[in-house]
C-alpha cells in the first residue's frame, strides 16, 4: 500500500470517531421471540382520533389525499368499517408514488445534482428535472414496488429486477419492457448479481465513493440506511501517532482498538462493493455499467476479503442474502416505518411496541402492508389528544398531531382541486432552484434533509400561495357556465348566494372533505362574510368566482387543513 | 347578515391601510425586532471542502504536503497564512481585519463524505434529529425577529428548531411568495388576489390561526398551533423585511447575496443568516479534478468577507458604534483536502480542516490550533488557545460550544464540548 493510500485509510477510521454511544451494533443474532406487549404511553396517556379524522389522517399518510366524502360517510355511519377502508387504500396504486416520498424522507436519494448531467449522456437540458429524478427514485421505487405488491421485505435487498422508466432504460443497461411507459419492473443487462436496491445505480449514485474512500463511506451508508446502525456513533479516542506513516497505519487500523472496532466490520463490508468501483467519478460510462471485473479490488485496496460483520462472503453476490438473514434488517425495517408513520424518533419508552411490531411482521413473512396495518392500528400512531393525567414528558413524545409534509401538501391539493404548479417541465413543489420545496418544508437531501416539523415563515407563505393558486384554478373550472364536471365546487353555480340553501350546504361538504370537521355556525358565518366581502369588492360578473376563489384558498390556510 | 365579524375590517379600513397593516391589527406581534443587546451571527459555508494548504496551512516544509508552486508564506500580526499573489483579497482582508479575525485549525470533521461532514460540521453529529448551531442560536433568541434564522442556501438542518428558519431560496423565492409573483412563475400563469382581497383573506386566516381551539391544548397539537400563529404574525411582518432587501435579486452573486444577509442583521430583521458558497462560478469546492480552483474560490470568498467586514466596520450598530461590535461572522467547510495531488491535479477529502471567525466578540489577531508533521490536528489548551500535547483535539462540538457561549446561551444544554475560550474577547 502507498504511503498516500495508508492515509487515506484512516480517514475512515478518523470518520468513525463521534460521540459515546451505547447503541453499538451488536453481531448478527437470531430472531428474538416475542413477549406479552405492556401497554405503551400511547395506550396510558393517548387518546385517539375520531374515525373520520383517524381516516384522513391515514389517508394522507398511505396516499397523500383527503379521503372521499363517500369513505368519511362510511366510516361515519360505522366507525368499524375504517379497516376495511384501510385495506382499500393498501390496495391503491397511489400507495405507491406516496411511499416514493415517504421513505425518500430516510434514504434520501431524490437529490438536485448528481455527478453527472443530462447531456453527459445526450439529453437535453429540458430533460433535467426528470433525468434528477429518474436516478434518484429508482431504489425508492423498487422498494414501493415490493410495498404494493406486498412482497417480503427481503425483496427490497435481494430481487434480481429494478425499476426503470424511460429515462433509466435509456441511460443504463438494462431491459425495459417492450412499449411500457413511466416506471417499470425491469433488468439490468451488465452482468450485476442479484441484490434489489443494493445493485441499483440510483443508490449509489446517491451514495458515492472518492477514489480515496475506498467504498467505506458507502458501506457506512449501508449500515444505516438497511440496518439503523451508524458507525459514526461509535466512540473512539485514536491518537495520530503516524498518519502517513503506511506501517503505523496499517497496524493502527488492525490493532487500534478504536481503529478496529469499525474498520473490522467496515473494510469487509465495502470490500464487497467493487462492483460500484469507478475510476472515474464524472465518466458516464464508469457510472452507469456495473464492473464485475473489479469486484476483486475490494480485497486490493482493502487489503480485506468480502465478510459481513464476521461471516465471510463470497462477494456482492452474498450481500443481499446475507443482509436480508440479518436480524437487525427486520428490527430496522420495523424502526424505519414507525418512525415515518408516527412521525418522530422512536424512543427507549417504544421498545416494547416495536418488539410487538417486529414480531408480528417476522410472522407475516415480512409482509409490509402487515406492518402497515399493524403501525395504523396502534395508539402511537392514533393518537390525537392527551388524557389530563398524562405527564409532562409524555405530552412531548406523544405525536397527537402532525404537520403535512410537502409532498402530501402537493399530492392532496392536486387531489382536491386539479391543481398542478410546473414550470418549463419542472414540479415547483418538489425543486429548489427556482421552486418552493424546502419553503414548503420538504427535503432536499443533502442540505435539508428532515422534513420541517412545525410551521415556519416560509411554509406559511408557499402555503398561501398554493391555496390561492389551488382556489382561484378550482372556482374557474367549476363555476365555468359549461363546466360538464366539477372537481370540488359540485353544489353551488355562479348565481348561489350566501343564505341559500346550497351555499350552505356547499360549505358544510367543504368543511367535512378538507377537514373531516363538520362546519359549525361561528365558522360557516365567517366564511359567508368573506364571500360577501370579496364579491362587494369586485363587483363583475366574475365575482362568484373570485368569491369561491378566496373562500377556498382560507379553507386550505386554516390550520386545520395542514395537520394530521 | 348582521354585524360584521371582528376580523372583517371596514371598507375605509381596508382601502386606507395596506394588506399587512391590516392583517396586523389582528395578528399584533411584539414590534421589536431584534435585541439591541443580542449579537447576532453570520454563517459562511465553503461547500465541497476547502484546501487547508491553500490558506491556513503554510505548510511549505513539509514534504508530505503539496503546496501551490504560486505561494508564499504569509503572516499578518499573529496569523501566519498561505500568500499568493491570485489571491490579494485575502491579503487585503488580513492586512485590515486581522486584529477582529481568528483562525481555528486541525479541527477534525471526523468523516470524509460529504452529507455527513456537513451535518457533523453544523451540527456536531451524524445523527438527523439534531438542530444546527445556526438554528439553536436563533431559537434562543431573547427578542422576536422576523426571521430569527435567515436562510439562503447551504447546509440547514433542524429538528425541533425548523420553525425559526426563514429559509429563502437559493434565488430568493421567498420574495415572490411575498409579493405573490410566485403565482406567476407557473406555465400557465396566475394572479394573486388584489390587495384588498388579499387583506380579507389574511384577515379570515389570521383570525382563524388566533382562535384556534387547539391552541390551548397541550403536546404536539398545542405546539403546532402554537408554531402556526408565531409564523403567520412573522409574516405579516415579512413583507417590509423582504423589500428592504431586495431578496428577489438573490443568487447571482456571492457578494451581493452577502451583502443582503449583513443588511437583514443591520436591521434587526435576524439574529443569524446563513449562506452556503459552491465556488467561482458554481464550481464547487470540491476540486478532486483541479485543485487550482481552489484559489479562485478563496479569492471570491474573500473578496466577499471583505466588503462584509468594511460593511460591519463603517455602518453604525443597533446599540454599538458599529456593526462590528454586534455581528460575529463563521466561516468554515465541512472538511480539508488531502496534503497531496491526485493524478488529475485534484485533492481528495481530509478530514482535518480550519474555519474563521471575524466580528464581535471575537478576540482576534492569532491562529489557534494547528497542523502536525502528518497535516492532523494540534490539540489545544481551550483557555489559553496555544497548542500543547496536554490539551483539547478540536471537533466541530468545540466551534458550537464558542457560539453558544458568544450567544450568552449554556453551552452544556446543547454540545458536548467546552467553547475555546482563547476565542472570546
Amino acid at each position: 500500500m502507498s504511503p498516500a493510500r495508508a492515509l487515506l485509510a484512516l480517514l475512515v477510521c478518523v470518520s468513525c470517531s463521534g460521540e459515546p454511544s451505547e447503541t453499538l451494533p451488536d453481531p448478527p443474532q437470531k430472531d428474538p421471540p416475542a413477549r406479552t406487549p405492556t401497554p405503551s404511553e400511547a395506550a396510558r396517556y393517548g387518546e385517539p382520533l375520531d374515525a373520520p379524522r383517524l381516516l384522513r389522517r391515514i389517508s394522507l399518510d398511505l396516499l397523500g389525499v383527503l379521503p372521499t366524502e363517500d369513505q368519511l360517510r362510511r366510516v361515519t355511519d360505522d366507525p368499524t368499517t375504517l379497516d376495511t377502508i384501510t385495506d382499500e387504500l393498501l390496495s391503491d396504486p397511489r400507495l405507491e408514488d406516496r411511499f416514493v416520498h415517504l421513505l425518500n424522507e430516510r434514504w434520501l436519494t431524490r437529490v438536485d445534482a448528481f455527478n453527472l448531467e443530462p447531456w453527459d449522456y445526450g439529453l437535453s437540458a429540458e430533460q433535467t428535472y426528470p433525468f434528477l429524478r429518474s436516478i434518484g427514485e429508482e431504489p425508492l421505487r423498487v422498494a414501493a414496488r415490493v410495498l404494493v405488491e406486498d412482497q417480503p421485505w427481503s425483496e427490497v435487498v435481494t430481487a434480481d429486477w429494478t425499476m426503470a422508466n424511460e429515462i433509466t432504460a435509456e441511460i443504463f443497461p438494462i431491459q425495459y419492457p417492450e412499449g411500457g411507459e413511466g416506471w417499470q419492473v425491469s433488468y439490468y443487462t451488465d452482468g450485476r448479481p442479484a441484490g434489489g436496491v443494493l445493485m441499483t445505480n440510483g443508490l449509489w449514485w446517491r451514495y458515492y465513493t472518492t477514489p480515496n474512500n475506498f467504498s467505506r463511506s458507502r458501506a457506512a451508508a449501508l449500515s444505516r440506511l438497511f440496518l439503523c446502525e451508524d458507525f459514526l456513533l461509535r466512540p473512539i479516542s485514536f491518537e495520530s501517532p503516524a498518519l502517513l506513516d503506511r506501517e503505523s497505519l496499517n497496524a493502527a487500523i488492525r490493532e487500534e482498538e478504536a481503529c478496529a472496532g469499525c474498520h473490522s466490520a467496515l473494510d469487509p463490508l465495502a470490500s464487497a462493493l467493487f462492483g460500484f468501483w469507478w475510476f472515474d467519478l464524472y465518466d458516464p460510462t464508469e457510472l452507469s455499467r456495473y464492473h464485475t471485473e473489479r469486484e476483486q479490488l475490494g480485497v486490493y485496496y482493502l487489503e480485506t476479503d468480502p465478510a459481513w460483520f464476521g461471516t465471510p462472503l463470497q462477494g456482492a453476490v452474498d450481500l443481499g442474502p446475507t443482509l436480508a438473514a440479518d436480524p437487525r434488517f427486520k428490527t430496522c425495517a420495523v424502526r424505519t416505518f414507525a418512525e415515518l408513520l408516527w412521525r418522530r424518533g422512536v424512543e427507549v419508552e417504544d421498545l416494547p411496541t416495536l418488539e410487538t411490531l417486529r414480531a408480528g411482521f417476522v410472522a407475516a413473512d415480512q409482509r409490509p402492508k402487515t406492518l402497515l396495518r399493524l403501525l395504523l392500528a396502534g395508539p402511537e400512531y392514533r393518537v390525537g389528544s392527551l388524557t389530563a393525567d398524562a405527564p409532562d414528558e409524555v405530552a412531548v413524545r406523544l405525536s397527537t398531531a402532525r404537520l403535512m409534509s410537502a409532498d402530501q401538501l402537493a399530492t392532496a391539493i392536486e387531489d382536491l382541486t386539479g391543481f398542478t404548479w410546473t414550470l418549463e417541465g419542472w414540479d415547483q413543489l418538489d425543486n429548489d432552484e427556482l421552486g418552493y420545496r424546502v419553503l414548503l418544508g420538504g427535503v432536499d437531501g443533502v442540505t435539508v434533509t428532515s422534513p420541517l416539523r412545525d410551521p415556519a415563515l416560509s411554509r406559511v407563505l408557499a402555503l398561501k400561495r398554493l391555496a390561492q393558486g389551488a382556489g382561484a384554478a378550482v372556482a374557474a373550472a367549476d363555476l365555468h357556465p359549461e363546466a360538464t364536471t366539477r372537481t370540488l365546487l359540485t353544489e353551488v353555480t355562479r348565481e348561489t348566494r350566501p343564505g341559500d340553501a346550497v351555499f350552505t350546504a356547499q360549505l358544510q361538504a367543504l368543511s367535512w372533505r378538507l377537514y373531516a370537521v363538520p362546519l359549525d355556525a361561528e365558522r360557516q358565518a365567517e366564511l359567508e362574510a368573506l364571500w360577501t366581502a370579496v364579491a362587494a369588492e369586485d363587483g363583475s360578473e366574475r365575482m362568484a368566482e373570485l368569491a369561491w376563489a378566496s373562500v377556498l384558498s382560507v379553507m386550505i390556510r386554516d390550520p386545520r387543513f395542514e395537520v394530521l | 347578515m348582521g354585524r360584521s365579524p371582528l376580523w372583517l375590517p371596514s371598507r375605509r379600513a381596508l382601502l386606507g391601510a395596506g394588506a399587512a397593516t391590516a392583517a396586523g391589527l389582528l395578528l399584533p406581534g411584539r414590534a421589536t425586532p431584534a435585541s439591541v443587546d443580542e449579537r447576532r451571527f453570520l454563517f459562511v459555508f465553503a461547500e465541497g471542502g476547502w484546501d487547508q494548504a491553500c490558506l491556513f496551512a503554510p505548510l511549505f516544509d513539509n514534504p508530505l504536503c503539496d503546496m501551490e508552486s504560486h505561494a508564499t508564506p504569509g503572516q499578518v500580526k499573529d496569523i501566519p497564512f498561505v500568500d499568493s499573489a491570485l489571491r490579494p483579497s485575502v491579503r487585503s482582508f488580513l492586512e485590515r481585519y486581522a486584529s477582529k479575525t481568528v483562525f481555528i485549525n486541525g479541527m477534525e470533521s471526523r468523516s470524509v463524505a460529504h452529507d455527513v461532514c456537513l451535518r457533523l460540521m453544523t451540527t456536531g453529529t451524524s445523527l438527523p434529529a439534531a438542530d444546527d448551531w445556526p438554528a439553536i442560536l436563533a431559537a434562543n433568541a431573547v427578542a422576536d425577529p422576523v426571521m430569527p434564522l435567515l436562510s439562503l442556501s447551504g447546509p440547514s438542518y433542524t429538528h425541533l428548531h425548523g420553525g425559526v428558519v426563514a429559509r429563502a431560496g437559493k434565488a430568493g423565492q421567498l420574495a415572490d411568495l411575498v409579493s405573490g409573483q410566485a403565482l406567476a412563475h407557473r406555465d400557465s400563469p396566475l394572479y394573486a388576489p388584489s390587495a384588498t382581497i388579499e387583506t380579507l383573506e389574511d384577515n379570515l386566516v389570521a383570525h382563524l390561526t388566533g382562535t384556534n381551539p387547539v391552541l390551548l391544548e397541550r403536546g404536539r397539537a398545542g405546539a403546532l398551533a402554537q408554531g402556526r400563529l408565531e409564523s403567520e404574525r412573522r409574516a405579516v411582518r415579512a413583507g417590509e423585511v423582504v423589500s428592504a432587501l431586495s431578496l428577489e435579486s438573490a443568487g447571482l452573486t456571492l457578494s451581493d447575496d452577502i451583502a443582503m444577509l449583513v443588511e437583514a442583521l443591520a436591521i434587526g430583521a435576524c439574529r443569524c443568516a446563513s449562506i452556503g458558497h459552491k465556488g467561482f462560478q458554481g464550481l464547487s469546492w470540491d476540486t478532486h479534478g483541479v485543485n487550482a480552483n481552489q484559489s479562485n474560490n478563496f479569492e471570491e470568498l474573500f473578496a466577499a468577507l471583505l466588503l462584509v467586514a468594511n460593511t460591519l466596520a463603517e455602518r453604525p450598530g443597533l446599540s454599538h458604534e458599529t456593526l462590528m461590535e454586534e455581528v460575529t461572522v463563521v466561516v468554515c467547510s465541512e472538511m480539508g483536502r488531502y496534503p497531496q495531488l491526485n493524478n488529475r491535479g485534484g485533492k481528495e477529502h481530509w478530514t482535518f480542516t480550519s474555519c474563521l471567525m471575524f466580528g464581535a466578540g471575537v478576540r482576534g489577531g492569532r491562529a489557534i490550533g494547528g497542523y502536525d508533521d502528518r497535516i492532523a490536528g494540534r490539540r489545544v489548551d481551550l483557555e489559553s488557545g496555544d497548542s500543547t500535547e496536554s490539551g483539547e483535539a478540536l471537533v466541530p462540538d468545540h466551534i458550537g460550544a464558542t457560539l453558544m457561549a458568544l450567544a450568552d446561551i449554556d453551552p452544556a444544554e446543547h454540545v458536548a464540548a467546552e467553547p475555546i475560550w482563547a476565542v472570546i474577547a
